[in-house]
């Protein structure tokens, strides 16, 4: 085995909540491995990643770089040490040029200037070292998901890192960039780096890495040899019990189902610029209807748009029949529509406020819940009570906030609450990006659940998983446009509709008319 | 399963904390207290003990003490309101000061009123206070149909208020005669009547508790409350949820103008006995402090509200009898303690060796 590049012994950290993160973690990296570190969100990964990377400091315990005890100050003298991250959001300045934004933060000077000759010269020699097929001179804007993760890469290398830290990097990518990552990864690893590798995706993390530590409730649970261990076994130990691989046996016809969701010609566009054209589905009752495509074309935009948080220009919007285009959010509400929002922590949650006063919010007016003036606390508290027990949120009481919850627990609140009002129409977008396999298979099941008791459902997910997994049938996103649709899963493969993702491909108008239902 | 441990209570936990950090807040600024003493003063030990007990030697002062706080807590409470909706608005210090314009209106008049003292102060309190909501509509107004900038608007609307209230006073409700602006003497049925002897503690106190247990009803038992607070948690939630901002922002305004409109009226007819204020009264910055001392929460207003009142009233004590003593050392310590207590850091890596502490313990 390759010599200890990064040791850490007893790990603890605790949170001024009481929250213990991580307890007594050991973990030991070595030169020119790949490393994956998975467990479930709020198991106490991305803390210790923190640790590491010196953006928080452990309550107790050790951590070795090189054979020496280390004590980072933040996460610059990290960085200079030779650790690098790149982070599940990218950090890139949008206007600004592959090269500098390499370079920013330790460019190359002439005098009292910024060399940018040196500066291009250089990203592109490293470019060169490490096969990154990309033209530094490019504008970040102007690039593709994948090549942006490229790129905060060459700014790890550029900084000299050795030991390289990747959270989540496949969640945004399509099988074929995920491809082309672990291409270069392996490219890497000969080089000498050691590359950590965090994700929910244990397909990958086994193809891809040497080794494997588990993380569960804070604590290691043991490192394998990626080789040894079956996937089967890596979810066992990630959450405690086994999983189902297929939801197909759960889903049960419904009859007579409605047209629920039926959205005509909707177009909107931000600032002059077309983010959705002329969009045409429909959904019924008891069916899960998926949108597939890489972030960023459009699905944001046509769900905002839907569930009113933004105002679109063209189109109409029926929800059983009524149009619901001019209503505003509560009447929508009112109408039958619940909203599982992509990003929790923005739109989905108050975190400063009780888990209770969260699980109220989109129908505190009803009649059983509060009277003309006041609200009726009895009423509130068991049912909160209710429902934080029927969707296992793990917590000591409803009055807890919800930022001492982990990832999962929040997004559990969140769908609890919009199970909650028994909607016809669900709209889920992102329902499990970034938790843990247990919190988002229990998800999976909710949704199955309100489908076959009659409910439509729009999903909307970046993971292409998710979305094969779960849905009925299936819109492809690709600018602003459905570039394919599925009326069955079955025999559709992840590289096919990688294609139409990428906009390599394009169905024919009468193909995709086969999204809406007669009216 | 639902688990609620039964533990007991640690000081690491939230509310215990909390108070602990207050008492070392304190603590601290009396610190501070002593040091600025021994500077200005010969007998610095004196003095301290003096700035400490003085309020407590006889029912005047310390009644003095009580009657100090009840503008404080309206200022505090209207404050709150905005506070809690997420709106950095300081409208409270004209409003203070056009609503005192308002009541006096009412006051100076017999012909306005009925000759009932309960009659007579309601309607000046509550004439005071709808004027108050009235003109705080609109920033509020602007605030939710322009997006402007609430903190700004309300800086130049106290201007605003300060100028027409003075030249209404001026032309209107002034009598000549005396030195300064004076309104004419308020009609005695609609003063606040004394209600404990040989003090100048007036009937507004009780209204003031009223007041707070209200402000306390409304945010934590109500469904407005529960709007503004979701809102001023997390505006993008509070939409998602279906919440309007725009009618929630005029009754909030409202309700705080009314507030700080009442509280206006209750300090006009407890102390005075005609309208007299030349410049802004600086009520209404200080319940911007209220709000922040008491975290946002009606009763901690109110225990705010006593702990400032209790420093610049013994300082004021003190300061008539020791000429080197001056009423404006106590802001030292106010700001101290402000800082200190809404500062998030203040105590946390204590609170942090103590959890480290206590889960070995328990393993």
């Amino acid at each position: 085995m390759g010599e200890t590049i990064l040791k850490l012994e007893n790990i603890t950290k605790i949170y001024p909540n009481g929250t213990v993160a991580n307890k007594n973690i050991n973990i030991e990296l070595e030169k020119g491995e790949i490393h994956s570190i998975v467990g479930e969100n709020g198991a106490g990964k991305s803390t210790l990643m923190k640790i590491i990377f010196a953006i928080e400091q452990q309550t107790s315990g050790k951590i070795y770089y090189k054979g020496q005890e280390v004590h980072f100050q933040g996460s610059m003298d990290a960085i200079e040490n030779g650790i690098g991250m790149v982070h599940q959001h990218f950090m890139l300045i949008p206007s600004f040029t592959v090269a500098q934004n390499i370079v920013l933060g330790s460019e190359p000077r002439k005098a009292a200037f910024i060399d940018m000759k040196e500066a291009v010269r250089r990203t592109q020699e490293l470019a060169h070292k490490y096969h990154f097929d990309i033209d530094v001179t490019e504008k970040v804007e102007n690039l593709t998901v994948g090549a942006k993760q490229k790129v905060e890469i060459l700014k790890t290398l550029y900084r000299n890192a050795e030991v390289i830290i990747l959270d989540e990097p496949t969640a945004v990518l399509t099988p074929q960039e995920t491809e082309a990552l672990f291409a270069q990864l392996k490219t890497f690893k000969e080089i000498g780096h050691t590359i950590v590798f965090i994700s929910h995706k244990l397909g990958e993390v086994k193809q891809i890495s040497d080794r494997v530590t588990v993380i569960r409730n804070g604590e290691t649970k043991g490192t394998y040899a990626a080789a040894d261990v079956t996937i089967d076994k890596l979810t066992e130990l990630i959450i405690g019990s086994k999983l189902e691989s297929s939801y197909d046996g759960l889903k049960k016809p419904v009859e007579n189902p409605q047209l629920i969701l039926d959205v005509r010609g909707l177009s909107y566009s931000e600032s002059g610029v077309s983010k959705v054209k002329n969009m045409n589905f429909s959904i019924r009752g008891g069916e899960i209807l998926g949108i597939a495509g890489v972030q960023g074309n459009g699905q944001e935009q046509l769900i905002r748009a839907i569930t009113g948080m933004i105002h679109f220009q063209d189109g109409s919007v029926k929800l059983a029949g009524q149009p619901i285009e001019r209503l505003n959010i509560l009447k929508k509400r009112e109408a039958g529509m619940s909203y599982i929002p992509e990003d929790r922590m923005v739109d989905g949650c108050a975190a400063q406020a009780s888990i209770q006063d969260n699980l109220i919010s989109t129908y505190y007016r009803s009649r059983d819940y509060s009277g003309a003036v006041f609200l009726k606390a009895k009423a509130i508290q068991a049912k909160s009570a209710q429902l934080v027990e029927r969707f296992s949120v793990k917590t000591r009481s409803p009055k807890e906030k919800v930022s001492s919850l982990s990832g999962g627990n929040i997004q559990k609140v969140v769908v609890a609450r919009e199970w909650n009002t028994q909607p016809k129409l669900m709209i889920a977008e992102q329902p499990t990006r970034g938790i843990d396999v247990g919190s988002a298979n229990y998800i999976h099941h909710q949704l199955i659940d309100m489908r076959n008791n009659g409910a439509a459902i729009l999903l909307v997910s970046a993971d292409l998983n998710e979305v094969m997994m779960l849905s009925d049938r299936l819109i492809v996103m690709y600018e602003g446009e459905i570039a394919a649709y599925f009326d069955s899963l079955h025999g559709v493969t992840e590289s096919q509709l990688g294609l139409y993702m990428l906009g390599v491909e394009h169905q024919s108008e009468a193909e995709i008319k086969g999204a809406c239902y007669d009216a | 399963m639902l688990k609620i441990e039964n533990r007991k209570i640690r000081l690491t936990d939230d509310g215990p904390f909390e108070a602990l950090r207050i008492l070392a807040s304190i603590f601290i600024a009396l610190c501070a207290t002593f040091i600025v003493l021994c500077l200005v003063s010969q007998t610095p030990v004196d003095d301290f003990v003096a700035l400490l007990t003085l309020p407590l030697e006889n029912s005047f002062n310390f009644g003095y003490v009580l009657v100090k706080m009840v503008p404080l807590t309206f200022a505090g409470l209207a404050t709150l309101l905005y506070f809690r909706t997420g709106l950095f608005n300081l409208s409270t210090e004209g409003i203070f000061y056009i609503c005192g314009v308002a009541c006096t209106y009412f006051a100076v008049s017999e012909a306005r009123l009925t000759g009932n003292g309960f009659i007579d102060s309601a309607i000046c309190i509550i004439g005071s206070g709808l004027a108050g909501g009235i003109i705080a509509l609109l920033p509020g107004f602007l605030k939710a149909k322009f997006q402007a900038n609430e903190l700004v608007i309300s800086l130049m609307l106290n201007s605003i208020l300060f100028g027409i209230g003075f030249w209404i006073i001026k032309n209107f409700l002034a009598i000549s005669g005396v030195t300064g602006q004076s309104s004419a003497p308020f009609v005695e049925s609609a003063k606040l009547s004394i209600i404990i002897p040989k003090t100048q503690v007036h009937s507004g106190i009780i209204i003031m508790l009223f007041m707070v247990a209200l402000v306390y009803i409304l945010l934590f038992r109500t469904k407005l409350g529960y709007s503004i607070r979701m809102t001023g948690l997390n505006r993008n939630f509070a939409k998602y949820s279906g919440m309007s901002a725009f009618s929630l922002f005029l009754t909030v305004h409202f309700l705080a103008g009314f507030l700080g409109g009442m509280g206006s009226a209750v300090e006009l007819l407890g102390m005075y006995r005609s309208f007299t204020w030349s410049q802004l009264p600086g009520l209404g910055f200080t319940g911007a402090l209220m709000s922040m001392l008491g975290k946002d929460h009606p009763i901690g207003v109110m225990v705010g509200a006593f702990g400032i009142s209790y420093l610049r009233a013994s300082a004021q004590l003190l300061a008539n009898s020791s000429p080197v003593i001056d009423i404006k050392m106590v802001s030292v310590v106010e700001v101290i303690l402000t800082l200190l207590i809404s500062s998030q850091y203040f105590l946390r890596k204590w609170r942090e060796k103590q959890l480290l502490k206590e889960e070995q313990q328990h393993g």
